[in-house]
């Protein structure tokens, strides 16, 4: 009896409250709107101007503000954001883009052709794949208010591509804005994205309030583009430079998200269970860049002779710890990306063999010459790399003088071919091999080859559409690549994401970005 | 003391002009560059090269002094290449954390620092004294990252009674503000009260070594009385140097710890402008920073005459 009366007062006591604390509880999967998402991130922006900067700090805050014509979907494929839709002439030398109607920019403004035309115009000229986009746009002529036609002096098939590549982005601001800021970086921030620009407080937060005029597409594409629903009021970048306290205010609660957290403590997030890991596969990839234009380097054999040394497993365990965040990949793409993903160069990439090296130094005729290697502390699977990296050359016969700076530093050194002879660095993913940036003649490690000229125009000559033939050329590319080795791939390192309960709907990409996703505080 | 004060100013002047120049040939005489850093790694040579000159930063290096120094003789600082706002501004900006986390952490160090520092000196060579010490030495050989790291693990981490990091605004609330410094504050407190104690312990046995201290215990003063009333005064003069030195060190910004706590402090700035170039910011802060040191010393020279009757100026 008296148990009974125990069950009895439980269900009379208990089941209640139960009940009304799960009242509380939004249905798994059901959004909230309200609140404000806290993120912390490992670096503050140096701008907000993502049409200038390649910076990954300034995409990450810039997406939620401003959007191009074009952007990718979640499988790294490009589709219309502020575009409607396009059309091509026969001759592939006409683009007619028509503009979604009812856009509006923050400011209230409309979005029109000539805003369009003014913000291509100033990418042209400032961005890496605006100039090479505009090396073949005859004109850009704004055929009514809602819609922009490019004219090509010769028929570039990447071009709706490179409109839509997330590094220094195609995005569309209002024609005033686009002229005053002129090559500077914009300081009016006034763009269509489902978030809008705030404030910034330097050294503390930067923060984005939602736009409620925002009119987002109806397709689930994904990405950065397709329906974009913006459900927390606020979003909150704040600067934690500590991987640690990073780490510990998302545990705490006082963030909801934390960016670039070291693989060595994963274990920790794996311990907790309100914690889940996010491991970004399309993140970067680690390369060692030789100087090509003058110096031991010049001669392929030396860097076929690098790339043979190098034992890539070892490179990528110093470089980023444990086995789930690298990938030994040949790829100057990551698998994720299918369209442009290739294998080719398989049987060169992470083949060591220290006989081959010291058979091509000795054919190249190397006296030991001292091999200057830049590495930075600043990131420090840079320094962990070079560190390994320079055993394994001297193994192979080199004579190595590893230097190691400042990130500064270093970015200002490796603009001058007397300083150095190899650097370190990692790329992040690019979408197309016409926008890939160590291709390009200027930028440091000055590439110049025809046989890649070669393969990148046929490539900028193939319709989209032809995809068997994209993708042989794309093995060609590639197979040039591990040939002339102007970069020795080492791997693909994967990015840590930690978020905690209070987030729902995020779903990873190779960045942040907080549209259809809520908090729970 | 007023001439003294004055004179004291004037001099400023000059130590200004050295500091200025100096800092101004030393950074841009170090590599780097702000517009490769504005733009990112992957941004072309091209692109660097037109940003520098839309930013004016390809003008030659005596030409961008000369407009330099007409900007600062006009007390005009320049203009933040980051933060597009006039360096003053981001002075002052950031000098209120600074300033909140300095005055508590010196606070917390004199609180402690001072009354142990003569206790030791009066308990000499007993255990309370060797306990002491070796606090001391601890106090002054952690280091400081450490210490808030292991605050931050226990008292925001177990114990959740603070936060893990960030600066809230007085204006936002006292209890806010005041939770969002005490870990930071605690953490230079152990290291400041370490170098105050030691000084205050040191000096406190020079003076009762004196003979009026001799005179006054045979005269029948009670202890207490000898410590407070005639030690105390003269033992703080010596310490007050490394109170000075410690209270110009930290409104020079505390690196590491407002880095640790993510506090947008001026060592947070000095730091973040150093690794982007940010010129004019460094500039700016270097001269606060010797500003800074002349008039705490200035201070504490005055403090002497106040604690002293027997210095004049």
């Amino acid at each position: 009896m008296f148990k009974n009366a125990v069950v009895r007062i439980l269900a009379i006591g208990v089941v209640p409250v139960l009940m009304w604390s799960a009242a509380g509880v939004p249905a798994s999967g059901q959004a909230q709107a309200g609140g404000a998402i806290r993120v912390a991130t490992n670096a503050e922006p140096t701008t907000f101007d993502w049409m200038s900067s390649t910076a990954t700090a300034t995409r990450l805050v810039a997406w939620h503000v401003f959007e191009g014509l074009f952007a990718i979907d979640q499988q790294y494929e490009v589709r219309p954001l502020l575009a409607q839709g396009y059309t091509v002439s026969d001759d592939g030398l006409r683009y007619t883009i028509k503009l979604r109607p009812g856009l509006k920019f923050h400011n209230g403004q409309p979005v029109t052709a000539d805003d369009v035309i003014a913000s291509l115009a100033r990418w042209g000229k400032l961005s890496s794949g605006g100039q090479e986009t505009f090396k073949y746009v005859k004109g850009l002529r704004a055929v009514d208010p809602g819609t922009v036609e490019i004219a090509l002096s010769a028929p570039f098939t990447p071009l709706i591509t490179s409109l839509g590549d997330p590094k220094q982005s195609a995005v569309i601001v209002p024609k005033a804005i686009a002229e005053r800021a002129g090559l500077k970086p914009l300081e009016e921030l006034v763009g269509t994205g489902p978030y809008i620009f705030k404030k910034w407080t330097p050294g503390q937060e930067i923060v984005l309030a939602r736009n409620p005029a925002y009119t987002p597409r109806a397709e689930a594409w994904g990405g950065i583009t397709g329906r974009k629903i913006a459900y927390a009021d606020e979003i909150h970048f704040f600067p934690v430079t500590d991987p640690q306290v990073r780490l510990a205010g998302v545990a705490t609660g006082q963030y909801d998200l934390a960016l670039e957290v070291p693989p060595d403590l994963y274990p920790k997030v794996k311990a907790n269970r309100r914690l889940t890991a996010d491991i970004v596969k399309v993140f970067s990839w680690t390369g060692v860049v030789f100087n090509k234009a003058r110096g031991p380097f010049t001669d392929v054999r030396l860097r076929q002779a690098v790339q043979y040394a190098m034992k890539d497993a070892d490179l990528m365990a110093a470089a980023a710890g444990p086995k789930a965040f690298w990938q030994l990949d040949p790829g100057l793409f990551f698998p994720d990306q299918h369209d442009v993903y290739s294998r080719a160069g398989a049987d060169v990439y992470d083949h060591q063999n220290l006989d081959r090296a010291r058979a091509l130094l000795r054919e190249a005729g190397y006296k030991g010459q001292k091999i200057v290697v830049m590495s930075t502390k600043d990131y420090t699977w840079n320094n962990n790399t070079a560190q390994v990296l320079v055993p394994e050359m001297q193994a192979a016969g080199f004579t190595v003088d590893s230097q190691v700076y400042d990130w500064p530093t270093l970015l200002s050194r490796r603009t001058k071919p007397e300083m150095f002879d190899i650097f370190l660095t990692g790329f992040s993913p690019s979408i197309d091999p016409t926008g890939i940036i160590f291709f390009g003649k200027t930028w440091p490690g000055w590439y110049k080859s025809e046989a890649m000229d070669r393969a990148l125009a046929q490539w900028s000559r193939t319709p989209v559409t032809a995809a068997d033939a994209r993708r042989k050329i794309m093995d060609q590319i590639q197979t040039v690549f591990y040939t002339e080795v102007p970069v020795a791939k080492v791997g693909n390192q994967f990015g840590l994401e930690v978020y905690n309960d209070h987030l729902h709907g995020y779903t990873g990409y190779f960045d942040v970005r907080f549209w259809n996703t809520w908090v729970t505080h | 003391m007023a001439r003294y004060a004055a004179g004291r100013v004037l001099a400023l002047v000059p130590v200004l002009a050295v500091v200025g120049v100096t800092v101004f040939l030393l950074i841009h005489l170090i590599p780097g560059d702000p517009a490769a850093v504005i733009l990112g790694s992957d941004a072309s040579q091209a692109q660097v090269a037109q940003l520098r000159t839309a930013l004016g930063l390809d003008r030659p290096l005596h030409v961008q002094f000369v407009l330099w120094l007409e900007h600062v003789l006009r007390g005009d600082l320049g203009n933040s290449i980051f933060l597009r706002q006039p360096v003053t501004r981001a002075i002052w900006d950031h000098l209120g954390p600074t300033a909140s986390l300095t005055a508590l952490a010196e606070l917390l160090a004199l609180a402690v620092a001072v009354p142990s520092g003569i206790l030791a000196a009066w308990k000499r060579d007993t255990r309370f004294d060797q306990g002491f010490m070796m606090l001391v030495l601890l106090g002054v050989s952690i280091p400081s990252f450490w210490t808030g790291l292991n605050l931050i693990a226990l008292f925001a981490v177990t114990v959740r009674l603070f936060p893990v990091a960030g600066y809230v605004s007085p204006l936002q609330g006292a209890g806010p503000w005041l939770a969002s410094l005490i870990l930071p504050a605690v953490a230079l407190a152990f290291t400041q009260a370490g170098l105050v104690a030691r000084m205050a312990r040191d000096a406190t046995i020079d003076v009762l070594a004196e003979d009026y201290i001799r005179t006054a215990r045979s005269k029948g003063v009670r202890e207490t009385r000898v410590l407070t009333r005639h030690a105390f005064r003269n033992a703080l003069i010596p310490t007050m140097t490394v109170v000075g030195t410690s209270l110009a060190n930290l409104l020079s910004g505390a690196v590491v710890v407002e880095t640790v706590f993510v506090l947008p402090g001026i060592g947070n700035l000095i730091v973040q402008s150093i690794s982007r170039r940010d010129y004019p910011v460094i500039e700016g802060v270097v001269l606060f920073v010797a500003l800074v040191y002349v008039v705490v010393n200035l201070g504490v020279d005055l403090l002497y005459a106040a604690l002293d009757p027997r210095i004049t100026y």
